[in-house]
């Protein structure tokens, strides 16, 4: 466990709040009642197999998928799905959007603009910031993620790591109350990873609420408060890293982690 | 060969210059009419052939697929002499044309955007709306200003295709370039120089705009 600086509060409170949340397409369902508490400036990360939903959740989370049915609050924001609950308008989903930042796997990089475009595009366009002082932030931000003179730079003329750090940055210029990461290291080189995950672990010292899926057992042991599993679109066991990742319970979540476990014990006797 | 040699003389043209001038001024007009009015028309069905609703977008099927399915010269006529009798009203031939001729490149311009629009990552989209963009600045930031870079080239090649196109309209009368071709025909009886000619003229028009396009294709793939 690292030491953490929080911010102090009052109260515990608790950042993200997801309850019953269900979520099929077509005939598939991805997610079946799946609920989850993330505290203010703690680290959630979850993991599972490819196809059990860990997607499916992030893309809920910040409204890029429409969930069937369940409760969704963010900060202060707070959406209902389901039968008796209306339509939500473009302007508000817009809006719950703009305070819930997401990371993407692929980056998704608007390749028409400079780095600096693409973090300051949020600030100006979204919350029509002058541009002297969209310009500023986004400076700022990409200095943070060590890209400071990358900032007149395409997306193209980047490596994958500096693609990825610049969408954190993009994120992070929205100021948003919480960092969803979607499998934020998995098309990235591996001598890449390490780059990107330490930006994640400055954001996380800092207090950032974040969730975090990842196959990267071992930086999730690393940096997160609460493990989740989740297998076949529901959690299936949750916990301080150390409980669920090295004595996990569940049936299913020995199975997955198993290959980990094996790599852990070679990696020991070997050292 | 056999038979009489046909003694080509293409001195008489020069009198006519007058006219052939008129004629490609016309040509040029409405070239340059209906490819903007044609955008607009194809800018607002293509992007509205991407809702998903599909009230909205049934019609505009229609109309995109009856336009391009069916001759150009067919329907330049059936607008001029048919349309006027559906309607009751009087169409003059030169509003008919302009009519015709907007809507069909507007067609395949529609198309053009349509498949710009929809070639671009689900990623772009995704990264958009995650800042909070709304969907009309998801399209106007993100969207567009990279699927205009693709839609581009086939817009070039529809344009060009579109300069040839409004020959038909000499059939109703519209005098452009091609049409006093036929009346410098009916008053000299010199078909063989006058087609000639025409054909040149269209060649001298097109061939540079032709290698301009591949110029800007070019630069365009290099930028990508």
């Amino acid at each position: 466990m690292r030491a953490r600086i929080r911010e102090t509060v009052d109260v515990p409170q608790t950042m993200i709040e997801i309850a019953d949340l269900w979520k099929s397409f077509g005939a598939l369902p991805v997610l079946r009642g799946v609920s989850l508490h993330v505290e203010r400036g703690s680290v959630v990360a979850i993991i599972g197999p490819s196809g059990s939903g860990k997607s499916t959740l992030l893309r809920c989370v910040n409204l890029l998928e429409d969930p069937d049915r369940g409760h969704i609050r963010v900060g202060d924001r707070e959406m209902r799905f389901g039968p008796g609950h209306r339509n939500h308008s473009d302007r508000e989903l817009s809006a719950f959007r703009a305070a819930t930042g997401m990371v993407f796997q692929h980056f998704n990089l608007f390749p028409h603009m400079t780095a600096i475009g693409n973090v300051m595009t949020g600030p100006s366009i979204v919350k029509g910031m002058p541009r002297h002082e969209a310009t500023e932030i986004a400076r700022a931000l990409l200095a943070e993620v060590g890209l400071a003179d990358k900032a007149d730079s395409y997306p193209s003329q980047l490596s994958g790591g500096q693609r990825q750090r610049v969408a954190i940055a993009r994120a992070l210029a929205m100021n948003p109350a919480v960092i969803l990461c979607d499998e934020v290291t998995s098309a990235l080189d591996p001598e890449l990873v390490g780059e990107v995950l330490a930006v994640i672990e400055r954001l996380a010292d800092q207090g950032m609420t974040m969730i975090i899926v990842t196959h990267e057992v071992a930086f999730a042991h690393e940096v997160a408060d609460l493990v989740a599993f989740i297998s076949g679109g529901v959690i299936v066991e949750k916990g301080p890293p150390g409980q669920v990742l090295e004595h996990p319970e569940n049936p299913r979540t020995r199975a997955f982690l198993a290959r980990f476990h094996r790599f852990i014990r070679s990696y020991s006797a070997a050292g | 060969m056999t038979g009489t040699r046909y003694a080509w003389d293409f001195s008489f043209l020069w009198s006519y210059r007058g006219l052939i001038l008129t004629g490609l001024g016309v040509t040029i007009a409405y070239t340059i009419g209906t490819i903007l009015l044609g955008l607009v028309v194809g800018l607002v069905t293509g992007l509205l052939r991407l809702s998903k609703n599909v009230l909205i977008t049934a019609p505009l099927v229609a109309y995109v697929e009856i336009f391009r399915c069916t001759p150009l010269l067919v329907q330049i006529v059936w607008f001029y002499y048919a349309l006027p009798v559906v309607l009751g009203i009087d169409i003059p031939a030169h509003v008919a044309a302009m009519m015709v001729l907007s809507l069909y490149t507007g067609a395949f311009y529609a198309e053009i955007i349509r498949g710009g629009v929809a070639s671009i990552e689900r990623g772009q989209w995704d990264a958009a709306r995650a800042i909070g963009m709304r969907r009309a600045q998801v399209m106007l930031y993100v969207i567009l200003p990279q699927a205009i870079r693709r839609m581009i080239p086939p817009f070039m090649n529809q344009s060009i295709i579109q300069l040839k196109n409004t020959s038909l309209v000499s059939t109703i009368a519209v005098a452009d370039l091609l049409y006093q071709g036929t009346i410098i025909t009916a008053a000299t009886y010199r078909p063989l120089e006058v087609y000639t000619m025409v054909a040149v003229i269209y060649f001298l028009v097109l061939f540079p705009l032709t290698l301009a396009a591949q110029q800007v294709e070019r630069r365009l793939a290099r930028a990508d």
